[in-house]
C-alpha cells in the first residue's frame, strides 16, 4: 500500500517515544488527513508502531514526567487501549474517532461505538479478517453462509488494493481509483458501448463484494460456460465482462440451501457449476420440483421487486453460484439497459421453462394415475365448422387402423 | 384503450406518460365474453397478452379435465414468454367474465427493446413478476400430485442408476412415507422413468 519505503514513519529508537510521535508525519495522526486506502493503511501503521514502540519498552511502564503533555487534538498519536505496563494515556486523552465506511470497505462500527476490541491501534485495520469484531469466524474460506444480516461486512477491490480481477480483462483503459471513500453514484451511459454499457463507469461503482466471496472474471470457464447458457448464445465480451463486474462467484456445499422461501430476496442467482433443485413444501415435507444446471438463473424475485422469495434452492452437490445483488442490478439497468434486458429476458425464459417442465411432468404422472386417454402431445383440435372437424376425425380414426 | 386506463392498471401506475402511449399505440385490444376461451396451449406463433378489464382463469388441460391453476385479473401477463420464445404457454385460459385484453405483438415488442429501453424495461420486470407468480401458484399442485405419484410405486435402484438419477434423488420427510417408498423421482428424467415403468408394466 505503500507508494514507496520514504513514506513509511521514522522508526524511532529505543526508548525515545516522544520524540518519535512528534516526529510522526500530519497523516499518521488524523485518519482524515489523506484520503483514501493509503491514507488509512499509513495511519494504521502509524498506529501500530506507536502500540509496539510503547509496548516493547520497558521505559514505558512509568509516565515520563519529563515528556511534554500531547497536544489535544493529537490524541490519535496516543494509544486508546490500556496497555498493562502503560501508565499513560487513557485517562488523558481523547479517545479514537471511530472511522466508518459509508459503503465500502470492511471498517464496521457497530451502532453503540466501538467495541474493546476496537480501542486497539489495530482497530480497522484488519482489512480481510472473515469475522466481524469480537465474533468467532464462521466463513474459513467457504462461501456459506451468506451473511444476510445488517451487519453484513463488504469489501471493496478498491479497499484492499486490488483492483477487481473481474475487469482485467476490460479492454478499456481503467482509471486508477484509489480512493476508499464509497463506492461512487451510479453512472450513465456510456457512448462507446454497442449495449449502453459505459465499462470505464462501471469502475467507478464497483460492487461491494462480501469478505466470504470472490469476484468473477469473464474469462473463467465457468463464467464463459454459464453466459453462454443463460443469454442462450455468445455474449460480447465487453458485456460479459460488465455482467462479471456485478457478480461475485460463492460456494455452497451440497445439502445446503441457497435460499430459501420466505427469505428476503436480495440477490439473484446464476448457477455455475454444480447441481440443484427447487424446492417447495409439499403434503409431506419438502418436495423437489425441478432440477438447475449450468446457467439457470433463480432467485429471479430480487430482480422484480418481490421482497420475499417464494421458493426454496437446495445444491444437490457442491455447487458454484454467481450472485447478482438486487442494487447491482439496478445499477446495470441504469448503466446498460440492454444488457439488464437480456438478464431478464433469461429470467423470463427460465420461468417460463420451468411452468412448462412442471406441466409435463403432471401430464406424465395424469398418465401414470391411469388417464389412459390423456395424450401429452396431442396435435391441437382442428379449427373450423362442426362437419370439418367430424371429418378430420373420421380421418384420423382410418389412419389409425 | 388509452394511456389513462393502462396507468390505472395495478403496478402500472409509475409508467410515465409519454411511454404509456407509445405502448397503447403499438398493440391490439381484444375482447372476450364469459366463458370464451381467451389462449390456447401450446400456441406457438402468439403474442402475449395483458390482461386490462376482467378475470380469466388459468387452466391446466388434462384429457377433458381442466385444473384451475391460478385466476389472472387486470394487470396481469398469459403467455409473457412468447416474446422471446416460440414453444407457447401449455397452459390455457378462460375467461370467467367479460374480458378486456391487451395484444402486443412480438415485433413490437421486439422493436421496443432498443427504441425505448426503460419501457422494454418495465415490460420485462411485470412479465417476469407474472410468471413467477403462475410458477408460484402452479408449484403446490405438482408438489401434490409428484407426491402422490411417488407413492404409487417404487423405482428399482437399477432404474434409477440407469437414468442418471443417482444424484437427483430426495428423500421423502413425511409420516405416512412407507419403507419401500422412501424416494421420489427428481428431476427433468421424471418423465422418462414414467414411461419406462409403463412399458414394463
Amino acid at each position: 500500500m505503500h507508494d514507496s519505503p520514504n513514506d513509511r514513519p521514522p522508526i524511532p529508537p529505543a526508548g525515545a517515544s516522544e520524540p518519535a510521535e512528534q516526529a510522526l508525519p500530519p497523516t499518521s495522526r488524523s485518519g482524515t488527513a489523506r484520503g483514501g486506502s493509503f491514507g488509512f493503511a499509513q495511519d494504521s501503521i502509524g498506529h501500530a508502531h506507536q502500540w509496539l514502540v510503547r509496548g516493547q519498552n520497558p521505559h514505558q511502564a512509568e509516565p515520563d514526567a519529563t515528556a511534554p503533555p500531547a497536544p489535544r487534538g493529537s490524541a490519535s498519536v496516543t494509544p486508546s487501549s490500556p496497555m498493562p505496563r502503560m501508565g499513560a494515556g487513557p485517562a488523558t486523552a481523547a479517545p479514537l474517532p471511530p472511522r466508518r465506511r459509508e459503503s465500502s470497505g470492511s471498517f464496521h462500527v457497530p451502532p453503540g461505538g466501538p467495541r474493546p476490541e476496537e480501542s486497539s491501534p489495530f482497530a480497522g485495520v484488519a482489512l480481510e479478517r472473515n469475522s466481524r469484531p469480537g465474533q468467532p469466524n464462521t466463513n474459513p474460506g467457504v462461501g456459506y453462509p451468506r451473511p444476510v444480516t445488517p451487519n453484513t461486512e463488504y469489501r471493496t477491490p478498491v479497499s484492499v488494493g486490488i483492483v477487481s480481477s473481474a475487469l482485467a480483462g476490460l479492454p478499456i483503459q481503467r482509471p486508477r481509483v484509489l480512493s476508499a471513500h464509497g463506492s461512487g453514484t451510479t453512472p450513465n451511459r456510456g457512448p462507446t458501448s454497442t449495449s449502453g454499457a459505459d465499462a470505464a463507469a462501471a469502475v467507478l461503482a464497483l460492487p461491494d463484494i462480501p469478505v466470504y466471496a470472490s469476484p468473477i472474471h469473464p474469462h473463467d470457464v465457468d463464467v464463459q460456460l454459464a453466459f453462454e447458457a443463460l443469454f442462450q448464445g455468445a455474449l460480447a465480451p465487453r458485456d460479459a465482462a460488465h455482467v462479471a463486474a456485478r457478480m461475485w462467484r460463492q460456494t455452497v456445499p451440497a445439502g445446503r440451501a441457497v435460499y430459501s422461501a420466505t427469505e428476503p430476496a436480495d440477490f439473484a442467482d446464476v448457477v455455475a457449476t454444480g447441481l440443484a433443485r427447487i424446492e417447495v413444501m409439499g403434503p409431506a415435507g419438502m418436495v423437489a420440483l425441478l432440477p438447475l444446471r449450468s446457467g439457470d438463473l433463480v432467485g429471479l424475485a430480487a430482480l422484480v421487486g418481490d421482497t420475499v422469495h417464494a421458493e426454496t434452492v437446495v445444491a444437490a452437490s457442491d455447487l458454484v453460484v454467481f450472485c447478482l445483488q438486487r442494487d447491482e442490478f439496478h445499477k446495470l439497468c441504469a448503466e446498460a439497459p440492454l444488457l439488464a434486458q437480456r438478464v431478464l429476458a433469461a429470467g423470463l425464459s427460465h420461468a417460463a421453462r420451468r411452468i412448462r417442465a412442471q406441466t409435463e411432468r403432471m401430464l406424465a404422472y395424469a398418465h401414470l394415475d391411469g388417464h389412459e386417454t390423456v395424450t401429452t402431445n396431442a396435435a391441437p383440435e382442428p379449427q373450423g365448422s362442426r362437419l370439418g372437424r367430424l371429418f378430420s376425425r373420421l380421418a384420423g380414426s382410418k389412419d389409425n387402423r | 384503450m388509452n394511456a389513462a386506463q393502462l396507468q390505472s392498471l395495478p403496478r402500472w401506475a409509475a409508467l410515465p406518460d409519454r411511454e404509456a402511449l407509445a405502448l397503447v399505440s403499438m398493440g391490439i385490444e381484444r375482447h372476450f365474453r364469459a366463458g370464451a376461451a381467451v389462449g390456447a396451449p401450446n400456441l406457438g406463433d402468439s403474442a402475449p397478452l395483458l390482461i386490462v378489464a376482467g378475470e380469466c382463469k388459468l387452466l391446466l388441460d388434462i384429457g377433458d379435465l381442466s385444473l384451475p391453476v391460478a385466476s389472472l385479473t387486470a394487470g396481469d401477463w398469459w403467455n409473457a414468454d412468447s416474446a422471446f420464445d416460440n414453444a407457447g404457454c401449455p397452459l390455457s385460459l378462460r375467461a370467467l367474465t367479460d374480458t378486456r385484453a391487451f395484444l402486443i405483438p412480438k415485433e413490437a415488442w421486439a422493436s421496443l427493446a432498443t427504441r425505448q429501453a426503460a419501457l422494454s424495461l418495465h415490460l420485462l420486470r411485470q412479465a417476469l413478476a407474472a410468471q413467477l407468480r403462475i410458477a408460484t401458484a402452479l408449484a403446490p399442485h405438482a408438489a401434490r400430485w409428484q407426491h402422490t405419484a411417488a407413492a404409487k410405486r417404487k423405482p428399482t435402484t437399477k432404474d434409477l442408476l440407469e437414468l442418471g438419477m443417482n444424484k437427483l434423488i430426495a428423500p421423502t420427510t413425511g409420516r405416512d412415507a412407507q419403507v419401500q417408498r422412501d424416494v421420489e423421482l427428481v428431476g427433468h428424467q421424471g418423465p422418462a422413468i414414467a414411461a419406462a415403468f409403463k412399458i414394463q408394466r
